[in-house]
């Protein structure tokens, strides 16, 4: 895989690289936004900082997707909702606050990279089956080896977030946002709660499984 | 304080009028007074020496016609006495008694002496003019001549004169507050600009927009320049306070690039480290988190300090919504988590305030309060505010602590090891204050903690609903 990292902070791009790399990702690093769009040939996925020095990150993400369907990762140091929502509405697939966790960014790259190419491993149908469990997640039922549990909302969106990953990594702030709509002081340890609540309610501890410091994922037999 | 103004103006014109009026017309009163005296002494000296030759003759017939023709045409009685003071010729048949004042101006004309000018008679002193006039006969006192003249004339023409000093004093009042009432308001003009915009820097400050200028080249120059000077200084106060806000913002965005930076480098250390290393490499990753918290808690103070218009608030959607939130950590923890109060208030609150208020307050709570315990949110109202609190059974926080505890960074002396930045009663604190209200922390009877927000009811409610 390989990212166009724009980035202007020296010190952030040469600590980001090497980790990259690390993950078997390679990178081609912009320290400006002009320009971008010239460099987006075989690149995967466009890392995009929003505080560029001479010109808007917004704008930047607009001028690529003009002319590009290439995911773009929004990365920024604002992490208030408008300005989330400005830099979702200009086009990007997703949205990172620094500083964020390796592991954090890893997850999302793959996630955006899959949404845009989906492989033939990935099946579409409605019903997630791991061992004996089974997410329905348009009719919002799981059974485990057959018997229905009784989940509340919350508790199943959460599952069926993991579900619909197919084993990639969920993290947490993603599942908040999507679940819970806004997040606030106690939203990691509730998440935490809900799914210590889903181990218990399906009996399969094993099921989601969890990520130190980046998230949840759901465990698929290998 | 116009009319303050113009109560000095009014009593200076006054003592003016009253300083000028009052000796104008007593000085005119007196010159025609004279006048009437000098011409009634001529007269009466004209008839004493008219009754010479009838006293000496003691014929008294032709005088007393002489005497009746200028009383017909004046109406002033002359009497005329001989020397022992007995009356010998009249005017009238009936002639006047004379007061005390009279027979003594009588008494000294006898003994060769002339009356007095009167002192000046006032309107409502209705006694006549008496003149008593010797009749010297070769030097000798023969008898006297006395005139008794009504003053009717003199005080009418006393009382127009002061009706004419009077209106004009009236009229020069008037004339005084015409010309006086438009120098005032341009006067106070500054001054009530000055006071306005008192009121509009403090929220215009609190909004983060510069105030209007309270300056527009009226009024007095010394006033006009305290208008300007004013200007300056809250302009000023507007600037550092917008700049102290963006600075935090600022600072907590800055700060992000390097922390980044580290936390990436601390990851790259995974598979690196000596077995021995890991804990210390584990525990940095989760120093680099705190100050990720800590950066996060300064955005959002900012945030809160940084005004939004306020809104219409209902009470019950940002309640039911925060203790849906907070359950089921509060139901892990062993908590009960309960809502008490009246439904169906609104107040007015920048949007989101209640949500941001519960979530500050209710993380305290759900953190420090031990299993088995409850958390009570109740919302309770007021005449003009509603009244929304959070007890729980915790520890509670030292009595003399109670204060500090809405500070930035401050920490509960016991829990300072618990996770958190130290900023969510502030920033509780700020959302509440933006709002025009204001939060307490108290210790119940019976332990624990409890904190109260006051917001400002919505005022379209305050009449609308009766006290629940």
């Amino acid at each position: 895989m390989h990212i166009l990292l724009v980035e202007d902070d020296d010190r952030v791009a040469a600590a980001l690289r090497p980790a990259l790399h690390r993950h078997g990702i390679t990178t081609t690093r912009l320290a400006r936004g002009r320009g971008a769009v010239d460099h987006l040939g075989g690149v995967d996925v466009v890392l995009l900082d929003l505080g560029l020095p001479d010109i808007d990150g917004v704008d930047v993400c607009r001028a690529i997707r003009e002319v590009s369907e290439v995911p773009v990762i929004v990365v920024s140091a604002r992490g208030e909702v408008d300005d989330r929502i400005l830099g979702l509405h200009s086009g990007a697939d997703d949205y990172l606050v620094k500083p964020y966790d390796i592991g954090e960014l890893l997850a999302r790259v793959h996630a955006v990279y899959r949404r845009r190419r989906p492989g033939p491993g990935s099946a579409t149908g409605d019903v997630v089956v791991v061992a004996d469990v089974a997410v329905d997640l348009e009719r919002h039922t799981v059974t485990v080896a057959g018997r229905p549990v009784t989940l509340t909302r919350k508790e199943f969106q959460v599952l069926g977030m993991l579900a619909a990953s197919r084993g990639a990594v969920c993290t947490r702030s993603r599942i908040v946002a999507e679940v819970w709509g806004r997040t606030w002081a106690g939203a990691n340890r509730t998440l935490d709660v809900h799914v210590a609540t889903l181990r218990t309610k399906l009996g399969r501890p094993e099921l989601v499984q969890t990520v130190r410091g980046v998230g949840y994922r759901l465990g698929l037999p290998d | 304080m116009r009319t303050r103004l113009l109560v000095i103006v009014l009593v200076l014109v006054g003592l003016l009028a009253v300083g000028l009026g009052v000796p104008l017309a007593l000085t005119t009163s007196q010159a025609r007074q004279s006048q009437l005296f000098t011409q009634q002494l001529t007269d009466t000296i004209f008839y004493a020496s008219l009754a010479e030759r009838p006293i000496t003759q003691a014929d008294t017939s032709g005088l007393e016609a002489e005497l009746q023709r200028y009383d017909e045409v004046y109406g002033v009685a002359v009497l005329v006495y001989d020397r022992e003071g007995r009356m010998i010729a009249s005017s009238r048949p009936e002639p006047p008694a004379l007061d005390a004042a009279g027979r003594e101006r009588l008494a000294l004309a006898l003994a060769n002496r002339r009356s007095d000018v009167y002192a000046l008679r006032w309107p409502w002193d209705d006694r006549p003019f008496v003149i008593a006039e010797p009749v010297l006969v070769d030097t000798e006192v023969r008898g006297a001549a006395v005139t008794v003249a009504p003053t009717d004339d003199l005080r009418t023409y006393e009382v127009q004169v002061w009706l004419v000093v009077l209106a004009a004093g009236l009229l020069a009042l008037t004339l005084a507050v015409v010309v006086a009432l438009p120098i005032v308001r341009w006067i106070l003009r500054p001054v009530r600009r000055l006071d306005e915009g008192t009121g509009r820097v403090a929220s215009a400050v609190l909004a983060g927009g510069a105030p209007d200028p309270v300056a527009d080249g009226s009024g007095p120059p010394e006033l006009r320049r305290l208008s300007v000077s004013f200007d300056r200084m809250a302009s000023t106060v507007a600037q550092a306070y917008g700049a102290q806000r963006a600075f935090v913002a600022d600072a907590s965005h800055q700060l992000r690039n390097p922390l980044t930076a580290l936390r990436l480098r601390l990851s790259n250390l995974d598979g690196h480290v000596d077995p021995v290393a890991q804990e210390d490499q584990v525990a940095a990753l989760e120093e680099a988190e705190r100050l990720s918290t800590l950066l996060d808690g300064l955005l959002a103070l900012a945030r809160a300090e940084r005004t939004a218009p306020l809104v219409p608030v209902d009470v019950d959607a940002g309640v039911d919504d925060r203790i849906e939130a907070w359950r089921p950590l509060a139901e892990h923890s062993g908590l009960r988590l309960r809502r008490e109060g009246p439904h169906g208030l609104r107040v007015t609150a920048t949007a989101g305030a209640i949500e941001t208020l519960l979530d500050a307050v209710l993380d305290n709570a759900v953190k420090f309060t031990p299993s088995g315990g409850s958390v009570t949110v109740s919302v309770a109202v007021e005449p003009e505010f509603v009244e929304i609190a959070v007890r729980d059974t915790g520890p509670g926080v030292p009595p003399d602590e109670l204060d500090r505890a809405t500070d930035r960074f401050w920490r509960s002396p016991g829990h300072s090891s618990v996770d958190g930045s130290g900023l969510g009663l502030a920033i509780a604190a700020r959302t509440v204050e933006l709002a025009g209200g204001d939060l307490t922390l108290s210790l119940p009877r019976g332990g624990g903690l409890r904190i109260a927000a006051r917001l400002p009811r919505l005022a379209a409610q305050r009449e609308a609903l009766p006290q629940a």
